[in-house]
């Protein structure tokens, strides 16, 4: 945990914003990083949870290119929804498997998984990505959970959700 | 000779103790800056010192302070997740996955209980320019009651719903109207027979061979003078039209359709059993969540009035 004065200023604001939606009757979700548990909630109560694998932060260097991914953490707000959409794989992804990248960008059917939820500055929350997917896991810096979990809070999620990342 | 050599010999004497005078004078007048100097380094030093204490002082008690500051938001930090963790789930609640279908019961954080279910559909049924969505509402809920063997009171959509199912159409059944039996049409008034038409009463009764009529609460079918009590829980038709009996009557009353248990949810909307266990999994109710036999049982004896119950 970082223990300057700033982050933990910032994670307190977070975690009270989160305090402040529990008296919302609107549905949200928490992901708690630490035990790798996805939860969505209605107001106070807890309505699903789910095992959320975390995509660890790295630094991805190719022909000259340096990608970062860093962890995201705090309270942001679902920017997209997208259900079987192919995913134009970008350059890192073949980079952090040692693969050439391919001169024109190649797409694959259900690259980030079936259900993709678009988080700001490029996180996503994904289900599995498919066998063609060059990312076999979690998407570095974001996160993963089940094709069937993804499934079941799908209809309660909407461009206005909360998601708060701690 | 003598004489004049003492006088000199005393005179240099004189010149050299005046020399040693002025050395030891310059000496001593040397002496005494240089000392001046290292009394003003020694003041210049303990300024120096002086105020590196105090700058070190200043820098500890801003230390001190941070210290204290992160310690107290560290503190708030940790206040606030044992807030949120006590604050989370400590009761029982029903959860209810439109998109599962499935039925979950939660305590203290463990499901405790699930059971495949059917949900609302989601189609609409438009009737006298009101549209109807058969939906299961989404959100927050309480059981406001619980009920053993609950009749069924079937709304007007249900009647619309079956009368398009077979092509026909709907008539509704008034308190004090009289509808044709054969033909779902009101029937055609003549003046009241008996005693009510000695007092030249206004009252009338059809002039068909059979008509359907509400008394007290239930329906009866007049036959040549003859009345007959139709039988409760059967849908009535008259000729090609389904006839909507009015609320409170016997005939609008439907039993064992709902199973053995019901937990309401207010607005019309419950948690019951079904005749239709085929159908579980599926969307397929009008707003309802429908569950089996065995399952609404278990659910009915864990439920209490007042649990919450979302819907998502």
């Amino acid at each position: 945990m970082d223990l300057t004065r700033e982050s933990l200023d910032r994670e307190l604001q977070e975690r009270l914003a989160m305090a402040r939606s529990f008296e919302a009757a609107e549905f949200y979700l928490a992901i708690d990083t630490a035990n790798r548990t996805l939860r969505l909630h209605f107001g106070p109560e807890i309505v699903r949870e789910a095992a959320v694998v975390v995509g660890e932060p790295r630094v991805v260097t190719a022909e000259g290119k340096s990608w970062q991914f860093v962890p995201l953490k705090g309270g942001v707000t679902v920017i997209g929804k997208l259900v079987d959409q192919p995913w134009e794989v970008p350059a890192w992804a073949y980079a952090m498997r040692n693969a050439p990248v391919p001169k024109v960008p190649s797409s694959v059917p259900g690259g980030l998984g079936k259900y993709v939820i678009l988080l700001p500055n490029g996180y996503v929350i994904h289900s599995p990505p498919s066998p063609a997917s060059p990312l076999a896991g979690a998407k570095p810096g974001s996160f993963m959970i089940a094709e069937d979990q993804m499934r079941a809070i799908w209809p309660r999620i909407s461009v206005t959700t909360r998601v708060y990342i701690y | 000779m003598k004489r004049s050599l003492g006088f000199l010999a005393s005179w240099a004497l004189l010149i050299a103790a005046l020399a040693i005078c002025s050395i030891a004078i310059t000496a001593e007048a040397m002496n005494l800056r240089e000392m001046r100097r290292f009394r003003r380094f020694a003041i210049v030093d303990e300024l120096m010192e002086r105020n590196r204490g105090a700058r070190l002082g200043a820098l500890r008690a801003q230390e001190a302070e941070s210290r204290a500051g992160i310690d107290s938001i560290t503190s708030s930090v940790s206040d606030a997740g044992t807030a949120l963790r006590d604050f989370e789930d400590t009761d029982q609640t029903i959860l209810v996955s439109t998109e599962e279908n499935k039925v979950y019961v939660r305590r203290n954080r463990e499901v405790i209980f699930e059971a495949a279910c059917s949900t609302g559909k989601g189609t609409t049924l438009v009737d006298n320019g009101r549209t109807m969505v058969f939906s299961t509402p989404i959100g927050k809920f309480r059981i406001v009651s619980k009920e053993e063997n609950p009749l069924w009171v079937p709304p007007d959509w249900h009647y619309v719903e079956e009368a398009r199912k077979n092509g026909l159409r709907v008539v509704r059944l008034e308190r004090g109207d009289s509808i044709d039996a054969s033909t779902g049409n009101a029937a055609a008034p003549v003046r009241e027979t008996g005693v009510l038409s000695w007092l030249g009463g206004t009252k009338t009764i059809s002039a068909s061979v059979r008509i359907l009529r509400v008394k007290g609460d239930t329906v009866v079918e007049i036959e040549n003078g003859i009345e007959r009590e139709l039988p409760p829980g059967v849908m009535i038709r008259a000729g090609n039209a389904v006839v909507i009996p009015p609320l409170g009557v016997k005939q609008r009353k439907f039993d064992k359709v709902l199973g053995r248990y019901r937990l309401n949810l207010g607005d019309g909307y419950a948690l019951h059993g079904t005749l239709q266990t085929t159908q579980l999994g599926r969307s397929v109710s009008h707003g309802c969540v429908r569950l089996g036999d065995q399952d609404i049982a278990t659910l009915y004896a864990m439920a209490n009035v007042g649990d919450e119950v979302v819907i998502y």
